[in-house]
Order: structure tokens, then C-alpha cells, then sequence
């Protein structure tokens, strides 16, 4: 009898809880640099890490010196594709707009607007300025781009062990940077992110 | 052992009830009412979405679907919280048949985030589930249909030629199987352990990629499909595996130089089957047709006379057959010069069989929880008319009885909660073609569109034929 009693007594507590709270929603401002994870899915601090850590190994081999003394000047690079072979959707412009940056902001290359929308963007500009509108001292040119010297192409793969209410999963970012002239590969960089996700199977 | 509850104080020397047991029979009381608004709660719950689910199934199986999106987006509040998913599942279903692809991947990410969610159960919401009845949960969806969204996520992004976020889809897949098999234990009955159509269709996905490493993945994925063809899909729902897996399977075979050519050119009633380069120099269309609608489910009640004049019934979902002609199979393809091809649509993914299988494999899970949930509501009502009956005497205790067994009949419900926009098959069929321009049509005179091919190019089209 005790023990109906006590069952009733915890089926009530059960439902008590379950009422909704005073549902609110709560805005608060984050520093982009700080590391959120709520999901476990690959997100902007991956994306900021491994471009600024590639970026510096990237400039720290010797390939831009070399080309330098070669040719007295920076080395000009296009950032190409970057496939996703992952098992998520990844925004992959995110992480080519960080790796631009990083590569820009070294000040040890020059960069170009890389092929489709940006550079299309670029030459609608041009030609809408050979349009009888612009200052012709100020109209710029046609055929005066600058050729890139390397192109950086690039794939994120994942490799994801799951169990129920588990998984760990590897992101690897692979760049490489080749020799638009020669196909020559003159850096390859590898970074490694691994996180372990755990779900609680029950709660109140 | 239940522990002690250390607020009761000692019991009267007397009395087996304790001085608040004074009060545990109105608590019992309170309880008991607090079900029955709980039941008025669920009642009107499960009334708002069964309102609501066929109407919109039947819009979009009839083809309305801009009305059928209306009817399920001026009606999301019904839904109510615990059927978000079915509502976003129904909504990215409309979506992708209305051939609104990127609004429907939008609606089937959300989706696939709230399934994550949804992993973390509720001890609250189980709780009442024993105690009232199966609505009281989150709808969870099934193992297949969490699949399902894949498969329509894949062909969504195939719909928009984007083979790269096609193939995350066709990976995810591969990781959700291996999860779904892992939850059952050895020996448990778990029929849907692999999805053949799923895999076929990563097959294509990964040769549209081209490289040779996706070729390689694309056999293994091709194998795997044939595997699942020839063993789970021909005993439970009586499919053989399409040309176009056995055609790919023999042309990538070919390819590797492995011993299994002749198995699947064998499969293939001899005939040959194209080489990698001569398939690099022609373009392939894929015609993916949706056929019928998924069954409805229905309610199967057993009525339980108790002791004590008591009446309870457990009840459980039963799927029933919608039916539906078999309809055009023939696909005809007329080129620039008028020269016109057929080729026949086969089942790839029977998703009615897979829906009736899946819910007989539960249902005696489901028939022992309602069994159980109808005994331990039968038991705490005796109690509680016991204590009625001694606090209050035996004459005032009669009324009980009824009361009790109208709540027994009226709490009880099962759970009718299914993807309902789905089609009831999947057909696919292939057409190898030069380079050029060419118009589609189901069977003779139904346009399905117009396709421009040029060498080594896979397009899809995507249609539906219920109506």
C-alpha cells in the first residue's frame, strides 16, 4: 500500500516538473573569437583555427622565399576550391573567407578574386565602367588582371564513429598549394580536429 | 525496494495508514483527476493532428500541393509541441514534391536537428505515456524514415546538380545504418537493417563525382545495395535488384577487373553492360518516380472486462492500405530527330511494405505496454476505491467503478502519429544517351520535361504519379 503511495507521490512530483516554465528568450553577445560548441557539427571556431594555423604553416616553408629570390617580388595566389567530403554540410565559403584573410592579412603574398562570383563581380564592374558614365581618366582597362602564381585547393573529410547517444568524429583539412604553371606541389597541410560528442539519453 | 519517504511520520499503532495518509487518498484523488486533464489534454491533442495529417496527405497526394502547404503552415499551432517533427517531415515531403528543393532542404536539416534533439528522452513525458497513452511523447519517427530524409535530402541536392552536398547526404547514411543496427541486440527482430534503395542511389551519387576514388566507393556501395536486394529485400518485401544496380554493378566490376562481372552480367540475362569509357562518352538521366501514397494507420482496439465491474481496453495502430492504381511505368525519351526510346520504371524502395514491416516488428512491444499500462491503471483503482470505500463506506465507493472504466476507455488511444506525405514506392529507371537535347515523357504524351546532356553528365528527374 506504502508503496502506491510513494509511486502516486512521484508520478505527481513527474508531472509538477513537467509543467513549462516561464519560457524567455535570452540574447547574449559573444566575442567571435570564443569557442562555442553546442552541436558537435563542425562550426565558425573550426573554421578560424585551422585557417589561421594552416595559413601560418603555410608561410613558414620555404616555397614563397624561393619564389621571391627567384623572381624578385610576392608570390600571387587564387584560393580554388574546397571540397567537402565530410559527413555534414559545411559552409565551405566560411572557411575559404578565412583562409583569404589569413593569407592576405601575412602581407608575405598578393591575392587575386578567386574564379566565379567574385571575379565575375569584378569584370561586371570593369565593364560597366567602359560604359560612357565613368571619368575616362578613372576607367580601368581590360586585360590587366594579374595571373595567380599558385592556386590553393583544398578538401575537409571526416571519418565518424557512432554508437547510440555517441559518436567521435575526425575533421581533416587538407590544402595544397600548386604551381599553376608547373602542377608542381610546393606545400601540403594537413590539420586535424577530433571531438567526442555524448548525448544523455534521459532527462526530466 | 522503494526507500522511505523520510517526511512521513511514524504511523498510528492502530491504523496501517499514516497521519498524512489522511491525506494520500485525496492525493490519489488528485492524481487520478490530474489524468483525466491529461487525457482531455491528449484527446485534444491527438484530435488536432489527426485532424489536420489526412487532410493534408490528401491534398498532396492528389497533387495540390501549394494547398496542402497551406493547410499544414495556417495549422502548425495543432501540431502542438510534441509533433514538431511530423510536421517539419510533411512539410519538406510538400516541398520536394512541389519541386521547391531548396526550400524543402532547408525544412529537412531542421529536421534532422530536431531528431537529434529528440535523443534526449523526457522521464516526465515516459511517465505519462504509462500512465495515459502514447501521445504524450515526442513523435520520433521511425528508423526507416529517418532515412528517408536522406534519401530525399540526396535527391533534392541531385535535383539541383549538387553532387558534393548529395554525397554528405549518402555518407550520413552510412553512419545512421550502422547506428540503427547497433541498438538492436543480437537476436532481436530488426528486419530493417539496411536500405537497398539508399545505397544504389549513393552508388550513383558517387559516380556522378567522378574521380576514382568515388568510383571505388561507388562499388562498395553498389555491392552492398545488391546484398541487401538479394537477401533482406526479396524475403520481407519481395524486391529483386534494378538493371541499372546490376548494369553498374557489372560495369564497375569490369572496371576493378574483379571476379564478379559474370555474376552480375549473368543477372543481367547475358546482356552486356557498358564500359567506364564508353558510358564517359554518353550522358545519363535518371527518372526517379514516387508512386502511391504510405498507408494510414487505424486503430485496433481489444476491450478488457475486469473484475469489480470494472472495463479497460488497450488499443495499437494497424496500418491499412490506401489504394492506388499501379499507374505509367513506361518512360519514352524523343531526341532532336524525333527518334523516340522507352525504358520501364522498377520498385527500388517499396516504403509501404517497409512501414507495415517495421510496425509488426514493434507490435508486440506495443501490445505489452498497453497490456501493462491497462494493469496498473486497473490496480491503482482498486486501491484507491478500497480506500474510498473504507474512509467513506462501501454504498459511496459504487460510483467508482464506472467512473473509472468510462476514463479507462477514454484515455486510451493509439498512437496514430506517421510520415504521411510519403510515397508508397520509389521507382527508378535509367536512360544512357548522347550528348544532345532531348524531351521526357511518362508513357506516351505526359511531359516530364526537357533535358540538355553533354558527355559524362548524370541529371535526375523527379516525379510523381499518384495522381
Amino acid at each position: 500500500m506504502r508503496h502506491i503511495k510513494i509511486f502516486g507521490v512521484a508520478i505527481l512530483a513527474l508531472s509538477l516538473v513537467s509543467f513549462p516554465g516561464c519560457a524567455s528568450k535570452r540574447v547574449k553577445r559573444l566575442n567571435p573569437e570564443e569557442v562555442v560548441d553546442l552541436s558537435g557539427r563542425w562550426n565558425d571556431s573550426d573554421s578560424q583555427l585551422v585557417a589561421k594555423e594552416m595559413i601560418q604553416d603555410a608561410l613558414f616553408r620555404p616555397w614563397s622565399q624561393t619564389f621571391m629570390e627567384i623572381h624578385k617580388r610576392l608570390p600571387v595566389v587564387v584560393v580554388g576550391p574546397v571540397t567537402n567530403r565530410s559527413h555534414e554540410h559545411i559552409n565551405a565559403a566560411v572557411f575559404i573567407k578565412d583562409l583569404e584573410r589569413n593569407l592576405l592579412n601575412s602581407g608575405k603574398i598578393k591575392f587575386v578574386a578567386a574564379k566565379g562570383e567574385e571575379r565575375d563581380a569584378v569584370r561586371d564592374e570593369r565593364s560597366s565602367q567602359q560604359e560612357g558614365y565613368t571619368d575616362p581618366a578613372t576607367i580601368k582597362v581590360f586585360g590587366k588582371e594579374t595571373g595567380a602564381d599558385f592556386i590553393v585547393l583544398g578538401s575537409i573529410n571526416s571519418v565518424k564513429d557512432e554508437v547510440s547517444g555517441r559518436y567521435v568524429i575526425l575533421y581533416q583539412v587538407n590544402l595544397e598549394l600548386v604551381d599553376i604553371e608547373t602542377n608542381q606541389k610546393v606545400w601540403i597541410g594537413q590539420k586535424n580536429i577530433k571531438k567526442s560528442v555524448k548525448r544523455s539519453k534521459y532527462s526530466l | 525496494m522503494f526507500p522511505r519517504w523520510r517526511f512521513l511520520p511514524k504511523p498510528l499503532p492502530s491504523d496501517d495508514v499514516y497521519v498524512i495518509g489522511a491525506a494520500v487518498p485525496s492525493l490519489l484523488y488528485g492524481i487520478f483527476f490530474l489524468l483525466l486533464a491529461g487525457t482531455a489534454v491528449s484527446l485534444s491533442s491527438c484530435a488536432s493532428v489527426m485532424t489536420v495529417q489526412p487532410q493534408v496527405g490528401r491534398l498532396a497526394a492528389s497533387g495540390r500541393y501549394a494547398q496542402a502547404l497551406t493547410a499544414l503552415e495556417t495549422r502548425q499551432a495543432l501540431y502542438g509541441k510534441n509533433n514538431q517533427l511530423l510536421f517539419l517531415l510533411e512539410k519538406g515531403m510538400i516541398l520536394h514534391l512541389n519541386g521547391q528543393y531548396r526550400e524543402s532542404i532547408a525544412v529537412f536539416e531542421n529536421a534532422k536537428s530536431l531528431w537529434e534533439d529528440l535523443y534526449t528522452e523526457s522521464l516526465t513525458k515516459i511517465a505519462a505515456s504509462w500512465v495515459a497513452n502514447d501521445y504524450a511523447l515526442p513523435y520520433r519517427g521511425e528508423d526507416f524514415e529517418r532515412v528517408m530524409v536522406n534519401i530525399f535530402q540526396a535527391l533534392n541536392f541531385a535535383a539541383l546538380e549538387d553532387y558534393e552536398s548529395a554525397l554528405v547526404e549518402a555518407r550520413d547514411v552510412d553512419s545512421k545504418l550502422a547506428v540503427i543496427n547497433e541498438q538492436y541486440p543480437p537476436g532481436q527482430k530488426n528486419v530493417y537493417r539496411e536500405d537497398a534503395f539508399a545505397r544504389l542511389l549513393a552508388g550513383i551519387l558517387y559516380e556522378s563525382a567522378g574521380s576514382y576514388g568515388n568510383l571505388n566507393d561507388a562499388l562498395i556501395s553498389y555491392e552492398k545495395a545488391y546484398d541487401a536486394y538479394a537477401n533482406d529485400y526479396r524475403e520481407h518485401y519481395g524486391l529483386e535488384p534494378p538493371r541499372v544496380l546490376l548494369e553498374n554493378l557489372c560495369t564497375l566490376a569490369r572496371w576493378t577487373g574483379g571476379p564478379d562481372e559474370g555474376q552480375y552480367q549473368g543477372a543481367l540475362s547475358g546482356q552486356d553492360c557498358p564500359s567506364l569509357k564508353e558510358k564517359s562518352l554518353k550522358a545519363e538521366v535518371i527518372i526517379i518516380q514516387y508512386h502511391g501514397s504510405v498507408p494510414d494507420k487505424r486503430t485496433e482496439s481489444v476491450l478488457i472486462p475486469l473484475p469489480g465491474g470494472y472495463v479497460s481496453s488497450f488499443s495499437f495502430p494497424q496500418y491499412s492500405a490506401r489504394s492506388h492504381e499501379d499507374g505509367l511505368r513506361v518512360i519514352s525519351v524523343r531526341d532532336q530527330q524525333g527518334k523516340v526510346r522507352h525504358a520501364e520504371t522498377e520498385a527500388g524502395e517499396e516504403i509501404s511494405r517497409i512501414a507495415s514491416k517495421n510496425l509488426a516488428d514493434r507490435k508486440t512491444r506495443i501490445m505489452i505496454k498497453g497490456a501493462a499500462r491497462s494493469a496498473g491503471r486497473y490496480f491503482i483503482e482498486r486501491h484507491i476505491e478500497n480506500e474510498i470505500a473504507e474512509k467513506h463506506g462501501r454504498d459511496r465507493a459504487r460510483w467508482f467503478p464506472v467512473l473509472a472504466s468510462f476514463l479507462n476507455l477514454a484515455v486510451d488511444r493509439a498512437d496514430l502519429r506517421s510520415w504521411q506525405t510519403l510515397p508508397a514506392e520509389i521507382r527508378i529507371a535509367r536512360f544512357i544517351l548522347d550528348p544532345g537535347h532531348y524531351t521526357f515523357f511518362l508513357g506516351q504524351d505526359v511531359l516530364l520535361g526537357d533535358v540538355a546532356v553533354s558527355p559524362g553528365q548524370k541529371r535526375f528527374i523527379l516525379f510523381c504519379s499518384n495522381f
